[in-house]
């Protein structure tokens, strides 16, 4: 009895760390900034990073900013990182919150969406 | 004159097709996917999805609650399979083998199961999912020797998953908890004792923490973690004998197409047991797994 059991735990284990030639559900991985963090300035772009690869034509990314932000361009492709996408921010960028929703179609036809803010720090003159 | 029509490539007519497709794809909702919540699948308690997912295997060990008690290994598996969308069907199987304080060994199947199971509500805003369902245990199935019942019996289910996304800003660190829920009724059709049965899970999913929340910096590895304590629950209707159940702390790791779960079971009383036992989980994502095939829902 315990063999079999053995038998199967390693069998399954096995199975699920086999290298299969499939995709999955894209979940957001990582984003930069930083989901919730709070930056010293607001970066040139935002980009993220998900678990699977992505059909970029058919993602949205958007970000919305405080008074006076300049907006985002278009969601764009980053060359040779297939799990990624990115926006870029046109200025100005004033200190606050902004919020960044994405909508995201997986390679094999999955759709998965969210959102997450960061913050820019008021510039304190010196 | 003769008019020739020129015939649309197949690229021309697939293209399109496609693209409109995958233009109007809609936000998954298999394993409890709703907004930005993921919710996975509990161990003991069914979650409140329907999806196209493989249980297989789960292990069950621990000692029963009779006296003196018996060590049971419960060796099981489930299918779930999408009809359409949002209403499934899956089917359940358990192989027990009961070692008795004698020193014998007993070993067959328990009754066979089959649930239906529709998604009433999937609200992303309010991370909130509703499902109802019914629950048959086929009796005479399994085999008297492992305590299968000869009566057939059936349980309506009410399901439910919350994520805490609602509270406020100042708990961010609460917002990756969630809770789900199975509540039914179990009716056997012959004179039995019919039962509440409940099951609840508290979970606290990393991936929300950091894909949502605050990013703090842990590994992806780690933000595939999602703690949990499982309750579940038996309270028989119209009789004095005590509810049974137990409380299961535990963890599971959710990959792209497979998680595995690990929990240990503390019974609440004697009548549901007499030592912290285990229960340990394989389940496949057959709809991230085979997505154009039997990853899909039929209609």
């Amino acid at each position: 009895m315990v063999s079999r059991l053995r038998i199967l735990v390693i069998a399954a284990l096995a199975a699920a760390l086999a290298p299969l030639a499939v995709e999955a559900h894209a979940f957001l991985d990582k984003a930069d900034p930083r989901v919730g963090s709070m930056v010293a300035r607001a970066p040139p772009a935002v980009r993220l990073k998900f678990t699977q690869g992505i059909v970029v034509p058919f993602c949205r990314l958007t970000v919305t900013g405080p008074p006076g932000f300049g907006g985002a361009g278009a969601p764009h492709a980053i060359a040779g990182d297939p799990l990624s996408l990115a926006v870029d921010l046109k200025g100005p960028t004033p200190p606050g919150t902004y919020v960044v929703r994405w909508r995201a179609l997986s390679v094999d036809t999955h759709v998965t969406e969210g959102d997450f803010s960061f913050q820019v720090k008021p510039q304190v003159s010196q | 004159m003769h008019l020739r029509l020129a015939a649309p490539s197949a690229l021309a007519i697939v293209l399109p097709t496609a693209l409109a497709f995958l233009a109007t794809a809609a936000p998954a909702a298999a394993h409890g996917i709703v907004g930005d919540r993921f919710f996975p699948a509990t161990l003991i308690t069914d979650d409140p999805a329907v999806a196209d997912e493989l249980t297989v295997p789960q292990v069950d060990a621990f000692r029963t609650g009779d006296e003196p008690p018996n060590t049971e290994v419960d060796i099981s598996g489930e299918w779930d399979k999408r009809l359409t969308t949002n209403f499934g069907v899956s089917f359940d199987g358990t192989w027990t083998e009961l070692k008795t304080p004698g020193g014998g060994t007993v070993t067959g199947f328990q009754n066979f199961g089959t649930t239906f199971k529709y998604q009433v509500l999937t609200d992303a805003p309010h991370e909130l999912m509703i499902a109802v369902g019914l629950d048959t245990e086929w009796g005479g199935t399994g085999s008297a020797k492992v305590g299968a019942d000869a009566a057939t019996t059936l349980t309506p289910n009410f399901y439910f998953g919350k994520g805490a996304n609602d509270l406020p800003d100042s708990l961010w660190w609460a917002k990756p908890f969630a809770l789900t829920g199975v509540i039914g009724y179990a009716v056997p059709l012959a004179h039995e004792p019919r039962a509440l049965q409940s099951g609840f899970a508290l979970e606290y999913s990393f991936r929300y923490l950091s894909s949502h929340v605050r990013d703090i910096g842990l590994p992806t590895v780690i933000n595939q973690l999602t703690p949990l304590v499982e309750v579940q629950l038996t309270t028989p209707i119209a009789n004095r004998m005590p509810s049974t159940g137990t409380i299961n702390p535990g963890i599971i790791w959710s990959g792209n197409r497979v998680q595995f779960g690990l929990e240990a079971m503390a019974p609440i009383n004697r009548a549901s047991g007499h030592a912290i036992g285990a229960v340990f989980q394989v389940h496949w994502f057959l709809d991230d797994m085979f997505p154009h095939s039997i990853g899909r829902p039929i209609w």
